[in-house]
């Protein structure tokens, strides 16, 4: 396993009070797996994949759980081992708008070429720079791009180059949070295929963050269902799609307007998701659910596994 | 929206520390004659003891200068120089620089642009010197100095003023009453005026904090009132020559007082825009 | 090279236009509102008429205005500012030749100690800790509200009255008058390096210290401002998270930050100057500084109005092509500016 994440608890402070935007999630991920992980906005998807290189915000702290990477507890280690072992080395990140990480003031090789040197991969300028154009290649840009400013790059330039650099140090796991949420369909399906194409050339693993089900399905190994801070349901993603366990994986699946093309009526999931500073009892997605009984709002959801690897967390999962 | 204590808000410790202070001096400048423990070019130490500056004392908590003259009491006279200097500066500029930033803003055009350009290279010059300029030119009156204070802050008031009208201009309800044929002046004194009134106040509050330091300037170079009248920058002016021999009180004071009543108005005006939600104005 | 020198052209031909609105409001200022200038001068005297009559066509007082607009405007392209008012026969330009170095040495100390202290004092701002960091963010507010004679004043008294330093800066002029330097330039420091005069130029550095660090403390907290603002927004933004996902050290993205934080803060500069110059003016009349400052002073006490005329249509002149070279640092800085 390259990512084993185990009963993470992460808490945020705010001026209202403290909230669980993680609470008890435990993931999985082997070498070159794709993952995603989908959920709407605030279902803690974000802070999840966060807290993985540990980029969370100050008022943010892991109270439990732990997040093994290559056999590593990242939730042990202090500042500086992170900077040294885990972040770029270890652990790539592709940001929402990766383009929008490029330094507009600096020639984007050495952007690059200075993660290298520090972090020990090169130790000239010019072996940085060299292993700089190598990882421009690997993303599909010319490597005389080296010497080029942000601006001077098309949009889909940048953000090939803000992959690139994520790659650069040849990390085991990328972490994507919504990497192509503002793109059209077009590049947004390129930006894919190239994640496609370094998982197999690099045996890199990846942890995709989307709110888009049908692009989970179409892209990943497995796919993880977060809602209000906890898991719903994981598993291989053919099988999710098809024949989903929890009631808020078919939502999702029926909220979803084009699933392998297939041109339908979108039907919205009513209501809307809870304020985590004050989370509903029992399982978190009962206000909303169809199938919900007075035992849903009591008692927390029991574990449901199959044999497959499937696992869901409901009283009342759906059968095929 | 919630009455909140103006306190809670934020921005409203630096407004309620500012007023204080801005309430203090203006206070010392009203019940001048009957806060002063003494005249402003009263004598107030012995005959043998004039002719050289006395240290801080019980009877004299800022001491004495060379002439007898008690420090404390000429802050207190002086209060009435500065409040009256800057009161009158700060309603002149406002009476020139919001109406012209208001009509330039609103009907833009080739008038807007030429003014527009003659107030921003006028914003770009030194405020002390063009006040210096100007003072030098129309003598040592405290009227005079209100003019040479009114030329340095019209652009200020002008430049913040027309940027709002611009702001409000593009919003969507000026579209409607632009459609409902409302006539231009009701619109910019019932419409666009009220919106601008709080950024007049935020500018208010921070050009007059310059314009106490730039009055302060002007009297430091006799260009306000005639020694031995009382004024916080010629008093420094006329005790920086006893530093020398040793006495500080002649300069602290003073010049404590011009720096702590600018920070007020400087509070108040940083307050206010933070309250509305804006971190630099200037 | 071709394209910085036209870039260059264009931003100058915008500054043209402020100079010259300058120009007309202080000819108005000095020219038109005294009335008479040389009346306003010797009236009190009792001169006879003819001989004020002389007075004024030897400045050229006796031409309709819009002609003496015209030729002290080309005369100031010639740098031929008229003569004084006071002393007769003696060009006011020979007064701003001899002064302008003097208030070039002080502001360009001045600024580079505001913009040490204003750069410190930002990045503590954000980056500090307790006591520092609060001192830090009053001083961003409120430090320009220091009145700079006071702040002056009591650094001498710190300095030099009762020393908290084993010895004395100096508080008056730029050198001793027992340390003798052969004038080249006028700037002693360039003259004191030129001349291999070391022991000058320490004198000269040392008088140099306390009126850089009195414009330093009151003109570095407006940058103060501006660094924990930007600094703040830079910090936040995807281009340090970037950084901070690679692994870069903290100190290397500080770095990266303020140099991003600089680039907003450089076209500030152009208009710091102005002020600075404002300040020097104050300065120089507390440190008895022999520069443009207290020259407009000593002209302001005769009423020299071609003088004063002359000092500030200068420092008008002087805003414009500082202003020019901001603009083109500004360009050399961020090179998503195309020139």
């Amino acid at each position: 396993m390259v990512l084993k994440i185990d009963g993470l608890i992460i808490e945020y402070r705010t001026l209202r009070g403290p909230l669980k935007a993680v609470d008890g999630v435990s993931l999985a991920i082997g070498r070159g797996e794709w993952v995603s992980v989908v959920g709407e906005s605030g279902s803690g998807k974000t802070t999840l994949a966060l807290s993985i290189p540990r980029l969370l915000p100050a008022n943010a702290t892991i109270v439990g759980g732990t997040i093994e990477i290559e056999g590593v507890d990242v939730t042990r280690l202090g500042e500086d081992e992170l900077r040294r072992r885990v972040r770029g080395r270890l652990v790539g990140v592709v940001f929402q708008e990766p383009g929008a990480t490029l330094d507009p003031l600096r020639r984007v090789g050495d952007q690059i070429a200075e993660a290298l040197m520090v972090h020990g991969l090169a130790s000239t300028k010019e072996e940085a720079l060299r292993l700089a154009g190598d990882a421009l290649e690997k993303v599909g840009v010319p490597r005389e791009r080296v010497s080029s400013y942000p601006f001077q790059l098309s949009g889909g330039q940048r953000q090939r180059v803000a992959i690139a650099a994520a790659i650069a140090l040849e990390p085991k796991l990328l972490v994507a949070d919504e990497p192509t949420t503002a793109l059209d369909v077009v590049v947004q399906s390129r930006i894919m295929d190239l994640l496609d194409k370094l998982r197999d050339d690099m045996d890199l693993s990846i942890l995709l963050v989307t709110h888009d089900i049908a692009l989970a399905a179409e892209r990943s190994d497995r796919i993880a269902v977060m809602y209000a801070g906890k898991l719903a349901e994981e598993g291989p993603a053919g099988e999710i799609v098809i024949g989903p366990l929890h009631p808020y994986t078919r939502g999702l699946l029926d909220a979803t307007p084009d699933l392998w093309g297939e041109r339908r009526k979108p039907k919205p999931i009513p209501g809307s998701p809870p304020d985590l500073r004050n989370p509903p009892s029992g399982c978190r997605f009962h206000p909303r659910c169809p199938l919900a009984t007075s035992e849903c709002k009591e008692r927390e959801p029991p574990e449901v596994r199959e044999s497959s690897g499937r696992r869901a967390y409901c009283f009342h999962p759906l059968t095929r | 929206m919630a009455k909140q204590a103006i306190l809670a808000r934020p921005g409203g410790l630096m407004v309620t520390a500012g007023l204080s202070i801005i309430l203090f001096y203006v206070a010392l400048a009203v019940l001048a004659p009957i806060l002063a423990p003494y005249g402003p070019t009263e004598v107030s130490v012995p005959k043998e003891l004039a002719g050289r500056p006395q240290p801080p004392s019980p009877e004299h908590p800022f001491g004495t200068n060379e002439l007898g003259y008690d420090v404390l009491s000429r802050i207190v006279w002086g209060s009435r120089v500065v409040v009256q200097v800057v009161a009158l500066s700060a309603v002149l500029s406002m009476a020139v620089g919001v109406p012209l930033g208001l009509v330039s803003g609103y009907y833009g055009g080739p008038v807007d642009r030429v003014l527009s350009l003659v107030m921003d290279s006028v914003y770009a010059f030194p405020g002390i010197l063009l006040a210096i300029a100007v003072a030098s030119v129309l003598g040592p009156s405290v009227g005079n100095a209100a003019i040479s204070l009114m030329v340095v802050y019209v652009p200020t008031y002008f430049r913040m003023v027309r940027a709002r009208v611009l702001e409000l201009k593009a919003r969507p309800l000026m579209e409607s009453l632009w459609t409902a044929g409302l006539p231009d002046h009701w619109i910019i004194l019932k419409h666009i005026l009220p919106n601008v009134a709080p950024t007049i106040l935020v500018v208010f509050g921070l050009a007059s904090a310059d314009a106490i330091l730039t009055e302060a300037g002007l009297s430091f170079f006799g260009l306000v009132v005639v020694y031995p009248e009382a004024d916080w920058g010629l008093d420094l002016y006329y005790g920086k020559n006893w530093l020398l021999s040793g006495a500080w009180w002649l300069t602290l004071f003073p010049g404590l007082a011009i720096t702590s009543f600018a920070a007020g108005f400087a509070l108040l005006g940083e307050g206010l825009a933070r309250m509305m939600g804006e971190e630099r104005w200037s | 090279m071709g394209s910085l020198a036209r870039y260059i052209a264009l931003r100058a031909a915008l500054i043209v236009p402020s100079v010259l609105i300058l120009y007309t409001i202080v000819f108005v200022v000095l020219r038109v509102i005294p009335g008479d200038p040389v009346l306003a001068v010797l009236g009190t005297k009792s001169v006879p008429p003819e001989e004020l009559e002389r007075i004024r066509e030897r400045l050229g007082l006796d031409k309709p205005l819009y002609q003496q607009y015209i030729e002290y405007l080309m005369g100031v392209l010639r740098l031929d500012f008229g003569e004084s008012m006071v002393y007769t026969g003696r060009p006011v330009w020979n007064d701003i030749a001899d002064r302008f170095p003097a208030t070039l040495e002080l502001a360009v100390f001045g600024f580079l100690a505001s913009v040490v202290l204003g750069l410190a004092s930002g990045v503590a701002a954000v980056k500090g800790r307790g006591p520092i960091r609060a001192l830090a963010n009053f001083y961003a507010v409120t430090g320009y509200t220091l009145f700079i004679p006071w702040i002056g004043l009591i650094l001498i008294y710190v300095f030099a009255v009762n020393p908290i330093l084993p010895f004395r800066l100096p508080v008056g002029g730029r050198i001793s008058p027992e340390v003798g330097l052969r004038e080249v330039t006028g700037l002693y420091i360039v003259d004191s390096i030129i001349t291999g005069n070391i022991p000058a130029l320490i004198d000269v550095l040392a008088h140099l210290v306390l009126p850089s660090v009195t414009l330093g403390i009151v003109l570095g907290s407006a940058y103060a401002r501006l660094v924990r603002s930007h600094l703040r927004e830079v910090l936040a933004s995807e281009i340090v998270a970037g950084y901070r996902a690679r692994g870069i050290p903290e100190i290397l993205l500080l770095r990266h930050a303020l140099r991003n934080t600089m680039v907003p803060i450089v076209t500030y500069m152009g208009l710091q100057f102005a002020i600075l110059l404002g300040g020097a003016v104050l300065t120089e009349t507390t440190f008895s500084w022999p520069g443009l400052g207290t020259l407009l002073l000593e002209r302001i006490e005769l009423r020299d109005y071609t003088a004063i005329q002359g000092v500030v249509i200068f420092f008008a002149f002087m805003i414009g092509l500082v202003s020019l070279v901001v603009d083109v640092i500004y360009a050399l800085l961020d090179p998503r500016i195309r020139y």
